[in-house]
């Protein structure tokens, strides 16, 4: 098959584009494209931090309790949680490409995989079932205690594991990263607002003939998470693993740099589920905070005194206030907004709650700003302590007025990204459509939710080690 | 990668350039009067746990030229000698907001203090003197007092008394004290009543020992955790291995 010309680069869309509109192709840099390609990406990245892992979930078990000792919790919640969304942002699902789950779902099925295809009620309700495991992740977090305790955090990761395991004896490909990880879920709507995109070129899949980005080839694999490159329009299952770039015969798949949340203002087919997802996370970022402030001990020992005596179910009463509220909100105003848009309020919903998804992404690194800033130097010291050295001091990286400046920047950058992205939204409203009228109820929520955010982040945080 | 393990490395190279001492925001598991000294002996956990545990040994004011022997005596009688090896303290900027609890380690548990001296990167250890302590005392200020230590070692605390003057204007003598911290690594094998053993030694006198008993519990996560997800993963991959090859041999 011929090789087409690189000047017939497109976007996303299917309309031709100008030599000036040809969005700049990484892979035009040869040590990238070579790197990608070559058999060693990514497991060059991605063994290592399987054994890194490894050693995490081990340490978290067996390690010491005291999660300031702990090396498995610095480098968990110190470090890679709150990089997470910045790799997403910046990356797109890439980490997915490394991710010790995925390395082991490959080794698992080396062995013992069924490869049996994806049961249709998970490719139907997938993305319920995460968000359900997200909102339960969220709760045991509080109620059994998983971040502030090593072991807690040893026992999530040891039953995701497990949970890994079985899906890849019984499942082809990575059926669980596509459908069931919770972090998945989180990562595909976060990565629809990064500065990165892998596509294909229309022009030239249109004479393909082998679909190997899919099926895969000889010595590699098709795409780990049923995407079709040639199809793909959205960057949040794509996990950069270069699969399709190492098996397409063509040169058809290209990696551009874009502007960061461009293609949630262009969504083809929203999905309920997914803007569901962005809301809740609103509502766990809320919840996040609230347990940090000070009205918070007296109005628990209240509503346990109310209910039986149990903490338990008067932190779920709240949790599910917390999560309701942001729900009920948004709900309101797609209901308001819809009736502007001509539009049914689970369309407008759905529609409108993709634009809450900048905002989550910057709480997100905001609030991890602080685990990061405040106790980075954890990690140096339990690292330390690894090599037989005892060393301590504040865990502070820099100090607390330039961490929440930070913090307030990044949401400023949140809230003017999610308010640009509902005018975006509104813009694709139907023609007969006040569009004004659809948006402003929209703005006005995502302003509420910032400012809710900005002041929730002047309040004292607590430590994770 | 290189951001992080750059400056890891540079924090172990200045651990074996300038080691210091400084206590840590642990869990405190027992507290022995050693002679006079108070000693503090806090865990990594919450309580010492089969397996391997680190523990740091505090004394609040050492003398100069002692040493610090560290043990346990476990349920049977055995002995588990525990090398000591100071802390090296950094200093940082004051982080989080509001609360002030930014000291590295569980400031929640004990408050998370920073004292800290020089010492010598031995087992048992035996503080150093910093050069501005020269054993004169000036008879003037008759008080301790405390000073910084060099850049290698920021929180530095130490405390010296300098020829004392008494209130009749006799010189006593010139006792100088450090603050004391290191830790060591110990591997318990066994749970229940252990005893933490402290011995303090100087150069001319008798070592002087106290003992007190902690509770030493099971490490490691719950069985039943462990059996659940041996059990599955391992049925699972077993299913697999085994049901591949009924396939490929019914291929055939």
């Amino acid at each position: 098959m011929a090789i087409q010309p690189k000047s017939v680069l497109q976007s996303s869309s299917s309309v031709p584009l100008s030599r000036q509109q040809q969005p700049y192709n990484l892979l035009n840099l040869p040590w990238l494209k070579a790197f990608l390609k070559s058999r060693w990406f990514p497991a060059v990245l991605s063994y290592p931090t399987l054994v890194v892992f490894t050693y995490i979930v081990y340490t978290l078990l067996w390690g010491p309790e005291a999660p300031s000792s702990n090396l498995g919790t610095s480098l968990t919640w110190v470090l890679w949680w709150p990089l997470i969304p910045v790799f997403m942002f910046t990356l797109g699902r890439f980490w997915c490409a490394i991710c010790p789950f995925a390395t082991a779902i490959d080794l698992v099925q080396k062995v013992a995989g069924l490869g049996r295809p994806v049961p249709a009620f998970l490719k139907k309700y997938g993305i319920w079932i995460i968000d359900a495991v997200f909102i339960l992740i969220t709760w045991s977090d509080h109620v059994f205690g998983i971040v502030e305790s090593p072991r807690g955090s040893g026992y999530l990761l040891g039953l995701i594991v497990t949970a890994v395991v079985v899906t890849g004896v019984l499942f082809e490909r990575r059926t669980w990263c596509r459908y069931l990880c919770f972090l998945g879920g989180l990562s595909g709507n976060y990565s629809r607002s990064s500065a990165l995109e892998l596509r294909a070129t229309p022009e030239i899949c249109a004479n393909c003939k082998t679909q190997n980005c899919y099926r895969g080839n000889e010595t590699t694999p098709g795409c780990p998470v049923f995407e079709f490159p040639r199809t793909m329009q959205s960057s949040a299952n794509c996990n950069l693993c270069a699969n399709c770039i190492k098996t397409c015969p063509n040169d058809s798949i290209r990696l551009s740099p874009r502007t960061p949340t461009k293609e949630l203002w262009f969504m083809a087919r929203p999905k309920f589920a997914e803007s569901f997802l962005a809301v809740v996370i609103v509502g766990i970022v809320l919840v996040q905070n609230v347990t940090m402030l000070s009205f918070w001990e007296p109005t628990m020992e209240w509503l346990t005194s109310s209910l039986l005596g149990s903490r338990t179910l008067a932190f779920t009463a709240i949790f599910l206030a917390a999560m309701g509220l942001p729900f009920g909100v948004m709900a309101a105003v797609a209901k308001l907004s819809g009736a502007s848009a001509d539009e049914s309020f689970h369309d407008n919903f759905a529609r409108f709650g993709y634009a809450v998804i900048p905002l989550d992404l910057a709480g997100h690194i905001a609030h991890n700003l602080f685990h990061l800033l405040a106790e980075g130097k954890s990690i140096f010291y339990n690292l330390a302590a690894l090599f037989g050295r005892h060393v301590t001091g504040p865990a502070a990286l820099l100090s607390p007025g330039t961490i929440q400046a930070l913090q307030f920047a990044t949401l400023g950058l949140g809230i003017a990204g999610a308010m640009y992205t509902a005018y975006r939204i509104a813009g694709h409203s139907k023609a007969n459509s006040n569009k004004l009228q659809t948006l402003w109820p929209h703005l006005a929520v995502l302003l509420l939710f910032g400012l809710l955010n900005i002041y929730l982040f002047t309040m004292p945080m607590s430590h994770r080690v | 990668m290189r951001r992080f393990i750059l400056p890891a490395a540079t924090l172990l190279v200045l651990a074996v350039a300038a080691p210091a001492m400084a206590s840590a925001g642990l869990p405190k598991i027992a507290s022995l009067n050693v002679g006079g000294h108070t000693v503090a002996v806090h865990a990594d956990s919450p309580s010492a746990k089969t397996g391997t545990n680190t523990f740091t040994v505090e004394v609040s004011s050492l003398p100069a030229g002692h040493t610090v022997h560290f043990s346990l005596v476990g349920p049977q009688g055995q002995v588990v000698e525990v090398p000591l090896r100071d802390l090296l303290v950094l200093d940082g900027p004051d982080g989080g907001h509001g609360d002030g609890t930014d000291a590295h380690g569980t400031a929640s548990h004990d408050g998370g203090h920073e004292d800290s001296s020089t010492g010598h990167d031995a087992s048992p250890v035996t503080p150093g003197v910093s050069p501005s302590h020269d054993g004169h005392g000036d008879g003037s200020t008759g008080h301790d007092h405390a000073t910084s230590g060099d850049g290698a070692s920021p929180n530095l605390h130490e405390t010296a008394s300098h020829g004392e003057t008494a209130p009749q204007g006799e010189t006593v003598s010139h006792v100088e004290t450090q603050a004391y911290s290191a830790r060591g690594k110990a591997v318990l094998d066994t749970p229940g009543t252990w005893q933490v053993v402290v011995q303090i030694s100087g150069d001319h006198t008798d070592p002087l020992t106290a003992r007190a008993p902690i509770e030493v519990h099971p490490g490691g996560p719950a069985p039943g955790y462990v059996g659940f997800t041996g059990l599955t993963m391992g049925g699972f991959l077993t299913y697999g291995v085994f049901r591949r090859r009924g396939r490929a041999s019914g291929g055939r």
